[in-house]
């Protein structure tokens, strides 16, 4: 083919096109644009805190020509051209891509669904699976976890949407416990009155809801006082690793003892260790 | 015992202070154009703490009670220096001509900024249905200290002799943390000690058709002004819809006129200019162009008993 024919042959496609033809296609094309510039827009305004810069910035683009291409399919028939092989073609390779794709996409998709949804957010403290850690990152195809080792932890978005999710600062606030056992010989009134004062002198134990201490179990050695305290959940951590300190002190300084795991022995004498023994309890030898 | 301070208020301005026996002597001493002025004061030792707040060049010295602030120059930089019972803090400052300000501020910063809304609990009060009555309460306040110049402040620092509480408002998943606050309820003015607490005057007003029990106030920071003089001044609204609904709202209107408006510890984090307007610190963020919401809706109860759990 020369290229006059070929021109020719473009010239022959186009000829059939009116004016009415081209007014519908850019008023087609004008709808895309107006609609692509709207939800890019919108996604913009909404994802732009929850999402890293340059990866809204290519979801943007891809709608965009999304959009656009849905405009030019919809204004392909002014065009007078047959785009039935096209589409054939088209569906051959969309299916080779999805094969190929699969799992790209299945964390594309749940990538999607974890910014819509929002379980977890950056800066939180959470456990997905075994890996427990600080979310660093939440990215279209992954979430990055740093864990409280330091280590880097890339977890597929997929994993993330389908396993059970533990966010340890979702809530404002939680609480926490100490067990602490005192000595049978204590005052358990004076122990609950001294751990109410240290509690109460720290900031982020909450008032409200009020903190519990409480004789929860006589044990073996020890008279077990429960100490249930809430606190910001963002702070909850340092207040439990700062108050069980503080409240040992206290107890300490104020004479409780918190003892050793301890067995009293009784030792019960038989009769006819009467003899051997004496009233003194001495031992004697028979042979002396 | 007796002894004798001097120090700094503004450029033009210094004040000695001699505590004698309970009592304090303050000689105000000033200059306006060619005019010098002294004025002396006698009053109980109690009186007047709150000279600590103001407007300070940067040579000043300020001992009060538990608490001393120091700016000391050197040949290149200033170093700010604070004690507050037993805990000191210093700061580099590198500045030739400014300012200190010192004045209370939010009490929403130590030890460190978990929340933005204040919580005062005070002893049940019945209300009456479709009635307005004024109370005065006390609120904790925490010492600010600002750098500022050329249009531009910052904070410094922020510390309190007062020991801070916070505690829960509303259930663990919807709720918020609050600074927490016990006060007595007050008919007039009650006496405060300005370095730990101000004087919330609450307008209560009852829009319902039942009488209601309210034990709590909760406020958000934003737009929370805190206005000194005398004492230390919040003006305060609570409007009860209902049982467990209200809405809270801090008022701009000082108690007299005179007052001097406190700077924001809350703004100042974001705050880029600060304009005079009318001798009042006009501020403007940049998030100005926004309408930021002042009032706080009050959802999960006004008693002792709506603990949310």
């Amino acid at each position: 083919m020369t290229a006059s024919n070929g021109t020719a042959d473009i010239a022959s496609v186009f000829a059939d096109i009116n004016l009415y033809d081209i007014l519908a296609i850019a008023v087609i094309l004008l709808i895309a644009v107006i609609i692509a510039k709207i939800v890019t827009t919108f996604m913009k305004r909404k994802f732009s805190d929850r999402m890293e810069k340059y990866e809204l910035n290519m979801i943007i683009g891809v709608i965009w020509w999304v959009i656009i291409l849905i405009g030019i399919f919809v204004a392909s028939p002014h065009f007078k051209v047959d785009l039935s092989g096209l589409l054939v073609a088209g569906g051959i390779i969309a299916v080779i891509i999805g094969f190929a794709s699969q799992s790209v996409v299945s964390n594309l998709v749940s990538g999607i669904f974890l910014i819509l949804e929002r379980p977890v957010k950056i800066g939180d403290n959470i456990s997905i699976g075994d890996v427990n850690g600080n979310v660093e990152h939440i990215q279209i195809l992954s979430t990055i976890v740093r864990t409280f080792e330091g280590i880097y932890v890339r977890i597929p978005n997929e994993k993330v949407f389908t396993s059970n999710i533990t966010n340890f600062v979702s809530n404002v606030a939680r609480r926490f416990e100490y067990k602490i056992g005192i000595g049978y010989h204590e005052d358990a009134g004076v122990a609950i009155r001294i751990i109410s004062e240290v509690i109460l002198e720290e900031p982020f134990a909450l008032k409200n809801p009020e903190p519990q201490v409480f004789v929860d179990r006589l044990g073996d050695s020890t008279v077990d006082l429960t100490i249930r305290i809430w606190a910001p959940s963002k702070e909850w951590y340092d207040v439990r690793m700062s108050l069980l300190l503080k409240i040992k002190t206290a107890l300490e300084a104020n004479g409780i003892e918190i003892p050793y795991p301890q067995r009293v022995v009784t030792v019960q004498r038989a009769p006819s260790d009467e003899r051997r023994y004496g009233n003194s309890g001495s031992w004697k030898d028979n042979d002396s | 015992m007796s002894y004798c301070r001097h120090f700094r208020v503004s450029r033009s301005c210094s004040v000695a202070r001699w505590v004698h026996a309970g009592f304090i002597m303050v000689v105000k001493s000033g200059s306006s154009g060619d005019e010098w002025a002294e004025e002396l004061i006698i009053c109980p030792a109690t009186v007047i703490q709150f000279i600590v707040y103001g407007t300070y060049d940067y040579s000043c010295h300020i001992r009060e009670d538990e608490i001393s602030v120091d700016v000391e120059r050197s040949a290149s930089y200033l170093t700010y220096k604070r004690v507050c019972r037993g805990e000191s803090a210093e700061r580099t400052i590198a500045s030739e001509n400014g300012a200190i300000t010192i004045n209370p501020v939010e009490p929403l910063n130590l030890p460190k900024e978990v929340t933005r809304n204040l919580e005062v609990h005070f002893k049940p009060i019945f209300i009456e249905p479709e009635v307005t009555r004024q109370f005065f309460l006390t609120f904790p306040v925490e010492i600010g200290v600002f750098i500022r110049a050329k249009g531009d402040y910052d904070l410094l620092d922020v510390f309190s002799p007062a020991k801070p509480k916070y505690s829960l408002y509303g259930p663990p998943d919807y709720g918020c943390v609050t600074r927490w606050h016990e006060s007595a309820i007050h008919s007039g003015i009650p006496d405060t000690n300005p370095l730990r607490e101000g004087v919330l005057d609450l307008t209560i007003l009852n829009e319902g058709r039942t009488w209601i029990e309210v034990s709590r106030a909760v406020f958000v920071n934003a737009g929370m002004t805190i206005w000194y003089g005398d004492y230390v001044w919040m003006s305060a609204r609570m409007e009860l819809f209902s049982n467990i609904v209200a809405e809270t709202k801090i008022l701009q209107a000082p108690e007299k006129p005179g007052m001097t408006r406190s700077l924001p510890a809350y703004s100042a984090k974001k705050v880029s200019v600060v304009e005079m307007v009318n001798q009042i610190p006009f501020y403007s963020t940049r998030k100005a162009f926004l309408p930021e919401k002042t009032g706080f809706l009050m959802e999960f109860g006004l008693g002792d008993k709506d603990d949310g759990l």
